[in-house]
């Protein structure tokens, strides 16, 4: 099977001006190397804490930035060298949904206009039969028909939301980048959000890249996960083996720190001390060594890469045999 | 049983708006004892957090506290007047917020904002009071404390300025806390480094506290009891455990259904149908009834109340789950 879209070392650095002459004194390193594959029809979860890149990444891939350096093939072809009309056919098959279904609607276009703009954008379907296919998109998203008229300020955050989507299956995508899109809504809604999600997916046999910060959404919405840090995936797999058998300490904390409903009260136990770091000046070797329980002598010199250690399971660590690394490890290092 | 700090009872907030008064928080009552954490949860709307402001009577126009008392060692609150009230805010009874600039002024230095607080509560000289903040900084596990008393608030990180503000809003050593959703803005590794300095301190402090959060998976480590409302008014209240796993009034039971857990599978999630109808527009009778799933005739007719079904344990539904 070839891959939907593949990322190869692609890298988004903002920089940082300063003074007088607007000067670059540093840059953001948001998305620092990440390779990656996605295969059709499945769901990609991206996951990580704020600052970690995966919104950055997300809007990267479909071209809201460009970024500073790496490739991007999409269905083999060069994704980041399409320009001009090559360009915009192709962002027809890429769409986007945000977290903040507040800001993503236009306040002073009605719901028909928003609608109905995809159609217009793309010279996709005669003017006349526009305001068909909105009414028909809301049917699909679960709205009445009858919403056509009414502006976006009218609606719940639930409602937003089913808007944001409508618009973004309008012209039959193959490929759904969704950006934290339930984070914003209460969890009954939430729920009501993530089903209709998966029915569009049947439906209309999308691909989904799912970015999100709350790992029991991604462990019910993907089939497989990326976990970021500073700017990399430290490790992506299957979500039962990720959630089962994680092997990057970072990883490991992060299921560890999710509270657990039924749990009971319990003597809390912080899984990781510190905070991220600047991702100005990320740490060197591996990003994660200063909060790692488990680092060892060579973690701060060099950066660990992505190896396989089971079947479609890669982790970036060096307790997990990086080609020059491994031997190295002294065994103190390794504990369970 | 333990010593009772905090009683609520019957506590009712109105809001004056154009389309009329809306009660967004409707005959609330809970006691809390001393040492032990009450989690509040609902979700937008609910009311929850006008409750914790209504007892701290931070309302403002066109909010009104309307009813019912908060006693405090059985003081009544609400009847105070408004210049003893400021002598408790911050010495007997603080609060923490979701986001920490509502309690922090950003032109002021950290230390001196603790500073003027435990001044004025304690009645410290500034040297004495500045050993106080100095202790407190290094006590929530802020580095560098010296340095953080000089900064302003948008020096530090996100997390940072959270432990900032619970310095600060516990350096009277409080018997009441209110943390209404403190820890939602923050990363979960945060999230957990936080909860447990809230815990940490009360054990040390012995407070009551009240906890607000729409998120049951932190409700379910942190609280002793836990309250859940709807639409401004409560449908169930009930020892955590029993909670989590017996709940009796179908909200409960369908707001627990329909939130993912890791390692939990099933392809689609139990959803709420409907959304939670807008306080200008609740139904007669029970506010839950258009999306409740076990809906009688009754329901329609009258308001359930709180009664007591338990040690512990009160529901307010006519047909609720049975007991297991």
């Amino acid at each position: 099977m070839t891959a939907l879209l593949s990322v190869r070392d692609l890298r988004k650095h903002f920089p940082v001006r300063n003074g007088l002459l607007r000067r670059e004194t540093a840059r953001v390193h948001a998305v620092d190397g990440v390779s990656l594959d996605v295969e059709p029809g499945e769901t990609l979860g991206l996951v990580g804490e704020s600052g970690c890149g995966k919104s950055t990444l997300g809007r990267t891939l479909v071209r809201l930035y460009e970024p500073t350096s790496g490739s991007v093939e999409y269905r083999g072809e060069d994704f980041l060298a399409l320009r001009g009309e090559r360009l915009r056919t192709m962002r027809r098959r890429i769409q986007m949904i945000f977290q903040d279904p507040f800001a993503s609607l236009d306040p002073r276009m009605t719901v028909g206009q928003i609608l109905c703009e995809p159609f217009k954008v793309h010279d996709a379907s005669p003017p006349r039969e526009r305001l068909e296919r909105a009414r028909a998109l809301l049917e699909t998203v679960g709205l009445k028909a009858a919403y056509l008229n009414r502006y976006p300020h009218e609606f719940s955050g639930g409602q937003r939301q089913r808007i944001s989507i409508a618009r973004a299956i309008a012209l039959n995508p193959e490929l759904v980048v969704a950006d934290e899109p339930v984070s914003a809504l209460d969890v009954s809604i939430q729920a009501q959000i993530l089903n209709l999600l998966k029915d569009l997916q049947q439906e209309f046999r999308l691909t989904y890249i799912f970015i999100s910060h709350d790992l029991a959404v991604v462990d019910h919405f993907c089939d497989r996960v990326a976990v970021m840090y500073l700017g990399r995936i430290i490790e992506v797999a299957p979500k039962d083996e990720l959630f089962r058998n994680p092997r990057h300490p970072y990883t490991q904390a992060l299921i560890e720190a999710v509270p657990c409903v039924g749990a009971g009260k319990k003597q809390m136990q912080p899984a990781l001390r510190g905070e991220v770091p600047s991702p100005v000046k990320p740490p060197t070797g591996c990003h994660f060594h200063p909060r790692c329980p488990k680092r060892h002598d060579g973690c701060d010199r060099e950066y660990p890469g992505l190896v396989e250690v089971g079947p479609g399971h890669r982790v970036a660590c060096h307790l997990h045999g990086s080609g020059t690394g491994a031997g190295a490890i002294p065994a103190a290092g390794i504990q369970p | 049983m333990t010593e009772i700090v905090v009683s609520v009872r019957e506590l009712q907030t109105t809001f004056h708006t154009r389309a009329g008064p809306v009660r967004a928080v409707d005959g609330i009552s809970y006691d809390i004892g001393k040492g032990r954490t009450l989690g509040i949860v609902g979700e937008s709307g609910c009311g929850k957090s006008v409750t914790s402001y209504s007892v701290m009577r931070l309302i403002e126009p066109p909010g009104e506290i309307t009813g019912g008392a908060v006693l405090l060692h059985g003081e009544d609150l609400l009847s105070l007047p408004e210049e003893r009230m400021q002598d408790y805010r911050g010495a007997r009874v603080a609060m923490i917020f979701q986001e920490p600039m509502t309690a922090l002024n950003p032109v002021l230095t950290i230390g001196y904002q603790m500073d003027e607080q435990i001044m004025r509560h304690m009645g410290l000289t500034r040297r004495q009071s500045r050993e106080r903040a100095l202790e407190m900084l290094e006590l929530v596990g802020i580095p560098a404390p010296r340095e953080r008393y000089a900064s302003y608030p948008h020096q530090l990180s996100g997390g940072m300025r959270q432990r900032a503000m619970i310095a600060m809003a516990l350096s009277c050593e409080p018997d009441f806390l209110i943390a209404d959703e403190p820890t939602t803005a923050l990363d979960v590794t945060i999230q957990g480094q936080i909860l447990e300095l809230i815990q940490r301190l009360q054990e040390r402090l012995q407070m009551a506290v009240q906890f607000i959060t729409h998120d049951l998976g932190v409700i379910s480590e942190i609280a002793d009891d836990v309250l859940v409302m709807y639409a401004g008014t409560a449908c169930e209240k009930a020892p955590t455990d029993q909670l989590m796993d017996a709940p009796r009034h179908p909200y409960t039971v369908a707001l627990l259904q329909s939130i993912p857990r890791i390692g939990r599978r099933s392809p689609r999630l139990p959803a709420i149908g409907g959304t939670v109808p807008t306080l200008h527009e609740l139904p007669a009778g029970c506010p839950f009834q258009n999306r409740c799933p076990r809906v009688v005739d009754r329901c329609r007719a009258a308001r359930p109340a709180m009664t007591a079904v338990a040690p512990g344990r009160e529901l307010a539904c006519f047909n609720p789950v049975d007991e297991r």
